[in-house]
């Protein structure tokens, strides 16, 4: 019961791992060409 | 969409914010960093999932902390970053009321303005409330609810009087307060995990607990997600000081995002070593402050004490930017001829360029919801204290910010339905052909959530929430219907944008 209790929680906390890498990914590729114009980092550093 | 304006992606933050019709009056001072934290701080991970640890507890035990904090959190990114696609596309202030106002019209908007502000005002109430329950004992005051008022009514004060002054100091102690709940965190989990015995880690996933009779454990465990569902509210911060944020229409959205996401894994670092430490799971759920037992339990008195601080301090910081996050939905609303008294709430500061009447009404609001309380309590003479109704008070804020979160993405999904939504209108900050699956998903766990919430043992949520319905349903037959245009009835021309710009500098 410990073992399996044990995998479903690494199961769980995999997927949502996951979830907010794919997520972040996916939105980073729409702003990646935005910031080649505006030159601007998410911390607010200029980027050469 | 004939509400918006056309896209120009690579225009600057004040010629997008005249495309909407609004002038640059607020100042537009914060970075990408001082965006992420004011949402990371209303998020505040050592207020909303410490107050109601218990809650959690009591409902479900330890595996409300091991498997229902990264489920909520699996959905709440969906959440987050739909709404960071709309911040992204619709950059202003008012956020979830404008988007709501543009995708779907005037009526729409003001639902989910009002919506969001009994959300706010409550989540505000739940945090200084609790923050004023912590810190009148350590003060030397006693324990009761005339002191917890005092206290309540001094926090709500340096709260409007540093939202009054600016939001450069404020944006510098929410930058510090981001970096503040991280170090708590981290000095937490280091003194538990080295100096704390510890339960096996099968005692996260495996160990169940309910006080609930006569409920299906299933069902106690789902209502203990409340404690982690109130923790994940208030990251519409980063979209209320978008127009106060440089490069707002990516910064903004990842600010929403990433608040979230950070949270999420803080937050669980931090219950998984609180919960491991247990010794006495009955004693700790029983405790009027678990997380004080357990702390004490553990590793003796002096150290609970400085977890009960360093919680407290962190819950000022909460309530300090949730005030700053309410007044800006006020200002917007307000600017708009939203609510009664309109004019006078939609007034900037010339001096600090700050919505100052806006961060008063915030703090007043929010100091009558408990006189309101009392005063009901006192009349029925009710055995019910507040204490005991602040799940109630959680409830009502987790369920109006989050139908206020819902409706604009659920218009933005009937657009798309309906094809006056393109991927034309997208800001930079989107997710592309993955949107409507996401979209879908944020709308599913917010139609569940907000059933879970008014069903007992959380019913009193549901006939307080009822009423505020009831209430606002008779405001807007009587008063609204047909009247409030909201931001589709104005006309500024570039002249006005001029002329309201330069009257503040």
């Amino acid at each position: 019961m410990a073992q399996y209790g044990v995998f479903i929680g690494a199961a769980v906390l995999l997927i949502v791992t996951i979830t907010a890498i794919m997520l972040a990914k996916k939105a980073s590729s729409g702003t990646a060409s935005y910031r080649e114009e505006d030159h601007e980092s998410f911390l607010g550093s200029k980027r050469d | 969409m004939d509400n918006l304006p056309e896209p120009t992606h690579h225009a600057s933050d004040k010629e997008v914010l005249h495309q909407f019709g609004y002038a640059q009056q607020l100042l537009r001072d914060m970075g990408g960093f001082s965006n992420f934290a004011i949402s990371f701080s209303i998020i505040s991970i050592l207020t909303g999932a410490v107050t109601l640890y218990g809650t959690g507890l009591n409902a479900g035990g330890p595996v409300v902390m091991g498997i229902g904090w990264p489920i909520v959190t699996f959905f709440v990114l969906f959440v987050a970053a739909s709404m960071a696609e709309l911040a992204s596309a619709i950059p202003t202030s008012g956020a979830l009321y404008h988007w709501a106002s543009l995708l779907g019209g005037p009526n729409w908007g003001w639902i989910t303005a009002w919506l969001n502000l009994i959300g706010l005002i409550a989540a505000i109430a739940g945090i200084d409330y609790g923050c004023a329950q912590f810190m009148a004992p350590l003060l030397g005051m006693p324990d009761i609810p005339r002191s917890h008022m005092i206290v309540f009514g001094f926090l709500l004060l340096s709260h409007g009087i540093l939202n009054h002054i600016g939001i450069r100091s404020v944006a510098r102690l929410n930058d510090f307060s981001a970096v503040y709940h991280m170090l708590g965190v981290a000095v937490v989990v280091v003194a538990l995990a080295f100096f704390a015995p510890r339960q096996p880690i099968s005692f996260l996933f495996t160990k169940t607990y309910t006080t609930l009779v006569n409920k299906p454990y299933w069902f106690a465990f789902m209502s203990g997600l409340l404690q982690a569902q109130w923790t994940y509210t208030g990251f519409d911060a980063s979209a209320h000081t978008i127009e106060e944020t440089k490069d707002a229409r990516v910064k903004a959205p990842w600010g929403v995002f990433l608040s979230v996401a950070v949270s999420g894994v803080f937050g669980y670092v931090m219950l998984m070593f609180i919960t491991l430490a247990i010794k006495d799971l009955a004693g700790a759920a029983a405790a009027s402050n678990p997380i004080q037992y357990i702390c004490e339990n553990a590793l003796g008195a002096r150290f609970g004490s400085i977890v009960v601080w360093t919680m407290t301090i962190a819950m000022w910081f909460c309530g300090l930017a949730c005030v700053t996050s309410t007044s800006r939905m006020i200002f917007a609303f307000s600017r708009d001829n939203g609510m009664p008294f309109s004019p006078i709430w939609a007034k900037i500061s010339k001096k600090y360029r700050t919505p100052a009447a806006a961060v008063w009404l915030s703090v007043v609001l929010t100091f009558l919801l408990p006189c309101l309380i009392f005063g009901l309590l006192a009349v029925h003479k009710s055995s019910l204290t507040f204490t005991a109704l602040y799940p109630a008070v959680t409830g009502i804020s987790t369920i109006g910010l989050y139908l206020s979160y819902g409706i604009p993405i659920l218009l933005k999904v009937r657009a798309r339905t309906r094809g006056s939504w393109t991927s034309r209108y997208d800001g930079p900050w989107n997710l592309g052909n993955w949107s409507a699956t996401v979209n879908t998903i944020s709308l599913i766990w917010i139609a569940f959530i907000t059933v879970l919430f008014v069903l007992p043992p959380n019913d009193l949520t549901g006939y307080i929430f009822a009423g505020s319905l009831a209430a606002l349903l008779v405001l807007f037959l009587v008063s609204v219907r047909g009247k409030f245009r909201g931001p589709l009835g104005r006309t500024s021309s570039d002249a006005d944008l001029a002329r309201l710009e330069a009257e503040l500098d």
